[in-house]
């Protein structure tokens, strides 16, 4: 790493070229960026589900509509009925600007009204004709709201409200490939813009007129979208700027990561538009992010190299190569873990997801490229600007605030590591109740949901609903053989599922093909309501069906009659509630009351919502790929299994408590609020990286856990408290948004960087004390076990990792001058090695103490005892003070177990070492 | 200068309205072409087989066989039948039309499911006839006195060169009980059939086309001929109809007594056998 950051700094001006050139071709690349915003990006990119949605359009035709809520306590006058028939008529006219993809307007002036009375059948359209008396007005009001297929759907039951509705003429399937074609978003825009030129021309002329439907949603949020950039982005930049201008007192300083964001954006924006990645309602806030978490890096970055800066007495280059051997492992393991964490993110079938995981995954890889490639460059052209700040604060970097920040450090030290059974003890009273309530959050996966509910769409939506039905439709498609929905038979068990389905008071209206022929029944008869029902006999349903022109009832029967459609239009947009309700039709198709039935439950709704199953498997599979990253790095970095455990408990108590909020203050699990946990883990591992990254280089350097954690604490406080607080404010600056998700996304985000503080400066040092971190072979240091390895005849023929490996099962033991180790005639089985130190042994022969040897460094002794299990034969004690690794009988069958190769080269050089201490005592004995 | 200028201006005149009137060689009004085209095709009667297949916008197709009746009486007075022949389970579903002068249109709709007469209501003309796309009021002769025809420029279809004349209700009544604000006609100059006739709503939007193909001489009027394909398109709903003539007779004028509602609701099978001896003697 440190190499790429000198290079750059020393090509400074090819390097620059180089990213001039390659920001170049992303921004050209970048023009062909989609924007899409349907709710397709809420839907899972294959599935099951997705292949019967798309079987229903093709038989049942699609679902794509915009429409006109027109509302007026006189609608039904002669007046405001003109005007509303003008406005159908503009409405109509396929020749007007935006309106040519408008394939029929459906309305009080074109839909069927099935009326009979006194032996006369009408089949036309209720108001073909506006009457001028006030009682055939009034005649025509009843009949509209006593119509079955028009209350709700077309006018509201009390007559004051009504839809023009427009069936929009977009080629099918628009979802194929998961990829929404661009002719759809243009059709949108074109009719939305359409429809509302016309609707200018009739404000005033109604209590309350507007346009819902899909192209109106799918435009707005586009604009929300656009809205939010140009909004967040500035916001977010001026934030970052001031922060980073104010703790580093640099004005370059504070321009340097909007340069990298920048460049970082434009790179991601190419990327993007390459690999036909659109933008959506959550991947949008991607630049922000590149912005807000790219900055916590360059602030690691420039903070070390501003006082580094000082230190080389403006020597640029090595001031560049200490901060890059300084900071560089900890800017590549932070790099893989925030990457990891928003790529964990698009482990999800959820389309909208997975772009935003890549995105973002690709977003902050450019970021950790520009800060490692760009920024290096950029220092050597601007190194002036630096040094002249640098020059005058002389390095004192950070001033009362690192006062502070040291004082902070060793409360930590007094009050948290010294009793981390308390912490522990606290952080755990805090955690069971957050598993409680974390076990509350509800699901949702709502388009609407995503608005601010005080905005008008949404309140246009709530109003159409409240007067007239809901906007999500239900496809429920009843199979059989062809034929089989022209008989009495199944379409009374139609009717009665129908009948069923109505009762259940979320749904707004149900209409089948049984409705159609209940009512053409009825009216035959008078309109006698007793007649509301199929009538008995087959060839009478064939003849009432020839009042209908195909399409008039192809969005309920397929042309073979093997299928039956019925559509259910519901308010209720909470995804739980809306799967309840589609388990509620299935269990009562399958309960046996209607008959065996074979039938499918789809639609744009339907799908959307059962993939909130997906966001919770995504959840799971984000979380546990973050925790399991996390695991490894602390493992590898520190050598120990508890480390890496305890590091992941840390960073999951946070995500208890943010799912604890979410239970408590009822905001449900989310595309945005599903994405907080996993990259909340991704940036707030970057701290407790940062902290044990260096805690790793102090516990080398001194050699005591305690010392090492205080040293670590007072160095990475500052800059963990810095880079948080800027994080947090970022992720602040989303609540401004448009969007809930990203609002949510950002407060959520911002509660959990400051979690995640708190669980770095307290948990994670509570828990790292209960570690014994320092290893015998840690304490040994390189030389010494380097001399050790080469003397010690125990060591011979053997790796460095099973010298290692031996040492780690030793214990050291350290003895003073005079010390016995071994006394004559006890029982032991431990034999020693001379790490340190002179010792003598010596027997006594016939009341003379003798001396038999004498040992220092990588001797070996006590092997007797530990191979025959016998008592010493001689006295060992120490000359000076020494250190001995001490190894026993159970350590070595350990190593037997683990390592049999180890354990046969021990064993080899024990019974060389046992030959030459025979050798060596027959020789004594011959003597 | 000034003097010069009038004559100038007087043959620019002229020369425009030589344009607009497309340099007719005739002076025939849309009204009189209408009147030609009557007195060479109208019929009188028909007793006529027809097949009836309707294409939705999915390309599904729905084939119903159909026997149509007309007779137009010596008062003028216009009677219509429809009685379905297949498939089997709407078999004598009839539809009786009767257009008297001066009198409103009356429809009769009985169902032999129900045993039952209906009346359809004056705007029922307008409405789709029986799952097809036409209307029912497109299925009726051209009446001259109820629409004005403006003949517009001379035009080419097909290869051949047509008058065409724009229909329109004379009156609001009359325009009340029709579907189309305007009605725009193809009629060949050479023999005066009907070619082509687009449907255009209130808000002058292009609703239909019908176009008329295989015309055939008809037995019983000399010189007349009658298209036995017609094919209705919806362009706002992207589906088509076709009626196809497979078995028809003309001019014959002892068919009156089909035209009451006491034949439609006890329809007997020696109607159907005399209309069978009838279309035999167009072999």
């Amino acid at each position: 790493m440190w190499r790429l950051i000198t290079f750059s700094h020393r090509q400074a001006i090819p390097v620059l070229i180089l990213t001039g050139l390659l920001t170049a071709a992303a921004g050209y690349l970048a023009k062909n960026l989609r924007l899409e915003v349907s709710s397709d990006q809420l839907l899972p990119r294959v599935s099951s589900l997705k292949q019967d949605y798309e079987a229903a359009l093709a038989e049942f035709g699609s679902d794509k509509i915009a429409a006109v809520y027109v509302e007026d306590a006189d609608l039904f006058t002669p007046g405001i009925l003109k005007r509303l028939r003008e406005l159908n008529d503009r409405l109509s006219d396929r020749a007007q600007e935006g309106l040519s993809s408008v394939k029929r307007v459906e309305s009080i002036f074109t839909v069927n009204n099935i009326q009979g009375s006194d032996g006369w059948l009408e089949t036309g359209p209720l108001l073909e004709n506006i009457p001028s008396d006030t009682a055939k007005i009034e005649e025509k009001r009843h009949q509209a709201t006593t119509n079955p297929m028009l209350v709700r759907s077309v006018i509201s039951e009390d007559g004051k409200a009504t839809l023009l509705t427009l069936y929009l003429n977009v080629d099918e399937p628009a979802i194929e490939e998961g990829e929404p074609s661009q002719k759809e978003n243009d059709v949108d825009r074109e009719v939305y813009e359409g429809v509302e030129r016309i609707l200018e021309e009739f404000q005033g002329d109604f209590d309350d007129i507007f346009q819902i439907g899909s192209p109106a949603l799918q435009v707005r949020m586009a604009d929300y979208i656009i809205k939010d950039q140009r909004f967040l982005l500035p916001l977010s930049g001026l934030l970052i700027a001031i922060l980073i201008g104010v703790s580093l007192r640099s004005v370059n300083a504070s321009v340097l990561p909007l340069l990298n964001a920048l460049l970082s954006t434009v790179w991601t924006l190419g990327f993007m538009a390459y690999f036909g990645i659109p933008l959506n309602m959550l991947n949008y806030v991607v630049p922000a992010l590149i912005l807000i978490v790219g900055a916590t890096e360059d602030v690691h970055f420039l903070a070390e190299y501003k006082e580094l800066r000082g230190h080389s007495k403006g020597d640029s280059p090595l001031a560049i190569l200490m901060t890059s051997r300084k900071v560089g492992l900890t800017l590549i393991l932070t790099a893989i873990t925030t990457v990891f964490g928003f790529a964990a993110t698009s482990i999800t079938e959820i389309q909208g997801m997975q772009h935003f995981g890549h995105t973002a995954a690709i977003g902050m890889f450019f970021r950790f490229m520009a800060t490692v490639f760009f920024l290096p460059a950029y220092l050597n052209l601007t190194d002036r600007f630096f040094s002249s700040k640098t020059k005058k604060e002389g390095g004192d970097h950070g001033g009362w605030l690192k006062q502070k920040t040291d004082r902070m450090a060793q409360g930590i030290i007094d009050n948290i590591v010294s009793h981390p059974g308390r912490i522990i003890l606290l952080f755990t009273l805090f955690a069971i109740p957050g598993l409680y309530y974390a076990s509350t959050v509800q699901l949702n996966n709502d388009l609407l949901s995503f608005l601010r509910q005080e905005s008008q769409t949404v309140q246009h939506i709530r109003t159409a609903t409240e007067r007239l039905s809901g906007s999500k439709v239900v496809y429920l498609t009843i199979k059989g053989n062809p034929g089989d929905f022209k008989t009495a038979r199944k379409l009374k068990q139609i009717k009665a599922i129908g009948d069923s389905l109505k009762a259940i008071e979320e749904f707004d209206t149900v209409i089948s093909i049984a409705d159609y022929l209940c009512l053409v029944n009825q009216e035959m008869f008078g309109g006698d309501k007793a007649r509301y029902a199929i009538p008995d006999k087959d060839s009478a349903i064939a003849q009432y069906l020839l009042f209908f022109h195909r399409s008039d009832i192809e969005s309920y029967v397929n042309a073979d009659y093997s299928q039956a459609n019925m559509v259910i239009r519901t308010h209720v947009n909470n995804s739980t509630r809306f799967n309840g309700l589609m388990e509620d039709i299935s269990r009562r198709l399958e309960s046996g009351r209607y008959g065996p039935q074979v039938y499918t439950i789809t639609g744009k709704a339907v799908l959307v919502s059962s993939a909130v199953d997906k966001i919770a498997i995504s959840q799971i599979a984000s979380l546990g790929s973050m925790a399991g990253l996390l695991f490894i790095i602390t493992c590898v970095l520190f050598v120990s299994l508890r480390c890496g455990i305890y590091a992941v408990v840390a960073n999951l108590f946070s995500v208890i408590v943010l799912f604890a909020i979410m239970g408590v203050l009822g905001i449900p699990l989310n595309v945005g609020t599903c994405m907080v946990a996993a990259i909340t883990i991704g940036i707030g591992v970057d701290d407790t990286l940062h902290l044990m990254v260096r805690y790793n280089r102090e516990l080398k350097n001194l050699k005591d856990e305690k010392k090492a954690l205080h040293q670590a604490l007072r160095d990475e406080l500052l800059p963990v408290l810095v880079t948080s607080l800027g994080l947090s404010g970022g992720f602040l600056m989303l609540s401004f948004s448009s969007f809930v998700p990203v609002q949510q996304f950002g407060i959520l985000s911002a509660v959990v960087v400051i979690l995640a503080v708190i669980v770095d400066l307290i948990l994670t040092p509570a828990l790292l004390s209960t570690i014994r971190l320092i290893t015998i072979w840690d304490l040994l240091g390189l030389g010494l076990r380097n001399t050790l390895r080469e003397r010690s005849s125990l060591f011979q023929g053997m790796s460095n990792m099973q010298v290692k490996k031996f040492i780690l099962l030793s214990q050291l033991i350290e003895c003073k001058a005079g010390e016995h180790i071994i006394k004559d005639g006890e029982w032991g089985n431990e034999m020693y090695v001379v790490v340190d130190g002179d010792l003598e042994v010596t027997k006594v022969i016939e009341g003379k103490k003798i001396t038999l040897n004498e040992l220092t460094m990588g001797d070996a002794f006590g092997e007797i005892a530990l191979m025959a299990r016998c008592q010493r034969t001689a006295d060992i004690h120490s000359r000076s003070d020494a250190k001995l690794l001490s190894i026993d009988w159970e350590s070595l069958e350990k190593i037997q177990r683990t390592s049999p190769r180890l354990a046969t080269k021990i064993y080899l050089n024990l019974a060389r070492i046992l030959g030459a201490r025979f050798a060596r005592s027959a020789n004594q004995m011959s003597k | 200068m000034k003097a010069l200028k009038t004559p100038v201006y007087a043959a620019l005149l002229i020369a425009c309205c030589l344009v607009l009137t497309g340099f007719r060689k005739d002076s025939l009004t849309g009204r009189k072409i209408i009147d030609e085209y009557l007195s060479r095709h109208g019929l009188t009667s028909k007793i006529e087989k027809i097949k009836m297949v309707t294409l939705d916008s999915r390309g599904n197709v729905d084939t119903k066989e159909v026997l149509r009746l007309f007779l137009e009486d010596e008062t003028h007075a216009q009677y219509s039948l429809l009685r379905f022949l297949n498939p089997e389970n709407i078999r004598g579903v009839a539809l009786l039309s009767k257009q008297r002068e001066e009198e409103e249109y009356e429809q009769v709709l009985y169902m032999p499911a129900l045993e039952q007469l209906r009346k359809i209501s004056g705007s029922g003309q307008k409405g789709y006839f029986m799952g097809s796309d036409f209307a029912y009021e497109d299925l009726l002769p051209e009446n001259p006195e109820r629409y004005e025809y403006k003949r517009g420029l001379n035009d080419y279809l097909e290869g051949a060169e047509c008058y065409t004349i724009t229909a329109k209700p004379v009156d609001d009544s009359i325009g009340s009980n029709t579907g189309y604000a305007k009605r725009d006609i193809w009629i060949s100059q050479e023999d005066y059939t009907i070619l082509k006739i687009d449907f255009f709503t209130t808000e002058n939007q292009l609703l239909k086309t019908l176009r008329f193909t295989q015309f055939k001489m008809v037995v019983g009027k000399e010189g007349a001929t009658l298209a036995s394909r017609a094919e209705m398109t919806h362009h706002l709903k992207d589906t088509t109809s076709m009626i196809a003539v497979t078995r028809g007779i003309y001019q014959k004028a002892d068919i009156k007594h089909f035209f009451n509602e006491e034949s439609l609701r006890n329809w007997k099978t020696e109607y159907d056998e005399q209309i069978r001896d009838i279309l035999d003697q167009s072999n």
